[in-house]
């Protein structure tokens, strides 16, 4: 019987474990809207009016940079932006990937919210990592929070 | 079920979660545990980082940065080196990291730069219990293996100074009943008077930061903890050695011990640093170049920027 109950509690206590150290992550999808422009537009617009932004530099998603930046590899979208803090020790990035249709938009949400690691520059954690959906653009944002939810804010009014 | 209960059961799933096994009502550990920070086993008292066999892919790029910096930004410089920061896997019975691996991958493939191999000379015990990083008192065998190779030699004797014992990096992970363990520093009348110019904090001005020594990350003590550019400055060693340090945080401890034979030391970390802005911010002309980074980064070299 005790050990039913001990079975039965680590199990409990597992699931628990999965919702990380403090880390605060969401995922929302957006309806079914097509976001024209490039990625470095959407990005733009993104970061238009942002507080405490800080100097950000972009570069292509790559094979090589992929699954560092974003968790996934880069045949699962057909473009992809990365924005990190250039200069400054502090965990930020941004990262937009365009997906080959909104279907497939959905699964590589999925995957990134999954995948994405807060915590890939070793000695600085994100607090926050929030991944949203506009049609076929995927935004992955990893900040402190109030930044974070600033830019989910943004990409998120730009679906209308 | 009375709260005292739920509060004692709550416990001693905590001890069980992160033993893994479940149904088990002791404190045995497994082989190997996973965690949000990754993967981990224990081994003689030391947790340990299950870094694995070398990624090629990873280790290639790794090469090719550093050759893009040497004939780029770097190009002026007057001498190259590389060592590989081993990670206490290493020195473990599981050796679990293959640095022969990474060493020997970098070796033919960063021509025209000297290798260093760091791994003779330290041990299990030169590395904190509870964290990742090398305890600096323990550099010593480090600094000479550098010395030897770089041709430069340390006179300076240091005193050891002692900290409030605590539990390192791993200790949102780690069970409850994990002993904090001592933390220590070097000093010496020649670091005293190091300066120190740090982007990240630019209100430091010497090598400790001696907040970190009431806070979490405890390892930040030595130069701040991350920042892209900290240049430290010896007016008493010799004036025409200059170094460039490319590193991770194992750099953080080392650099001070090197200050006795560089009048500047710059501390660059390309993480937060991009290799495209690098000349606005470092003039290499006569400098000495040191690329030391864990096994750690050279797997994951994407970071890297």
């Amino acid at each position: 019987m005790k050990k039913i109950i001990a079975f039965a509690l680590s199990v409990l206590m597992a699931f628990s474990l999965l919702a990380g150290c403090g880390q605060n992550s969401s995922s929302s999808v957006a309806e079914s809207v097509k976001l024209e422009g490039t990625l470095e537009e959407i990005l733009a617009k993104v970061y238009d009016g942002v507080t405490d932004l800080p100097m950000t530099m972009e570069q292509e998603l790559t094979e090589e940079n992929s699954e560092y930046n974003v968790g996934v590899a880069r045949s699962s979208y057909t473009e992809g932006l990365a924005s990190d803090a250039a200069i400054n020790a502090i965990a930020f990035s941004v990262c937009l990937m365009r997906a080959e249709d909104e279907e497939k938009a959905k699964t590589l949400a999925e995957e990134v919210e999954e995948k994405a690691d807060p915590r890939k520059w070793i000695c600085v954690e994100a607090e926050s990592k929030i991944v949203d959906r506009i049609g076929d653009v995927v935004i992955l944002i990893m900040a402190e929070k109030a930044l974070a939810d600033q830019l989910s804010a943004n990409f998120k009014a730009l679906a209308g | 079920m009375g709260m005292h209960w739920r509060r004692l059961i709550a416990g001693v799933l905590a001890a069980l979660a992160l033993t893994g096994s479940a149904g088990a009502c002791t404190a045995a550990l497994p082989q190997r545990f996973e965690s949000a920070l990754g993967s981990y086993y224990r081994e003689a008292d030391y947790w340990v980082e299950w870094i694995g066999p070398l990624k090629e892919d990873s280790a290639a790029r790794f090469c090719r940065k550093l050759q893009q910096l040497q004939g780029g930004a770097l190009s002026e410089a007057s001498a190259f080196y590389w060592a590989i920061a081993p990670d206490k896997g290493v020195y473990t019975e599981s050796a679990t990291t293959d640095y022969a691996a990474a060493y020997a991958y970098l070796e033919k493939n960063l021509a025209g730069m000297k290798g260093i191999d760091l791994a003779p000379a330290l041990t299990l015990a030169d590395y904190y219990r509870t964290d990742r990083h090398w305890r600096q008192e323990k550099l010593g065998p480090v600094v000479s293996a550098l010395g030897e190779a770089m041709n430069f030699s340390t006179e300076d004797s240091f005193t050891v100074e002692q900290g409030s014992d605590f539990i390192g990096a791993y200790s949102p992970y780690l069970p409850s009943w994990t002993r904090a363990e001592p933390f220590y520093w070097l000093n010496s009348e020649m670091l005293e008077q190091v300066t120190v110019e740090n982007m990240q904090r630019p209100d430091q001005t010497k090598i400790y930061w001696e907040p970190a020594l009431e806070s979490s990350n405890r390892y930040d003590f030595f130069l701040g903890g991350a920042s892209p550019l900290i240049t430290l400055k010896n007016p008493k060693a010799p004036a025409n050695r200059k170094l460039i340090l490319f590193g991770d945080s194992f750099a953080s401890s080392l650099a001070p011990l090197l200050c006795e034979s560089y009048s500047e030391i710059t501390v660059v970390d390309l993480r937060y640093l991009g290799s495209s802005v690098l000349e606005e911010y470092l003039d290499a002309a006569g400098k000495e170049v040191l690329f030391l980074y864990s096994v750690w980064v050279v797997n994951n070299s994407a970071m890297l920027r």
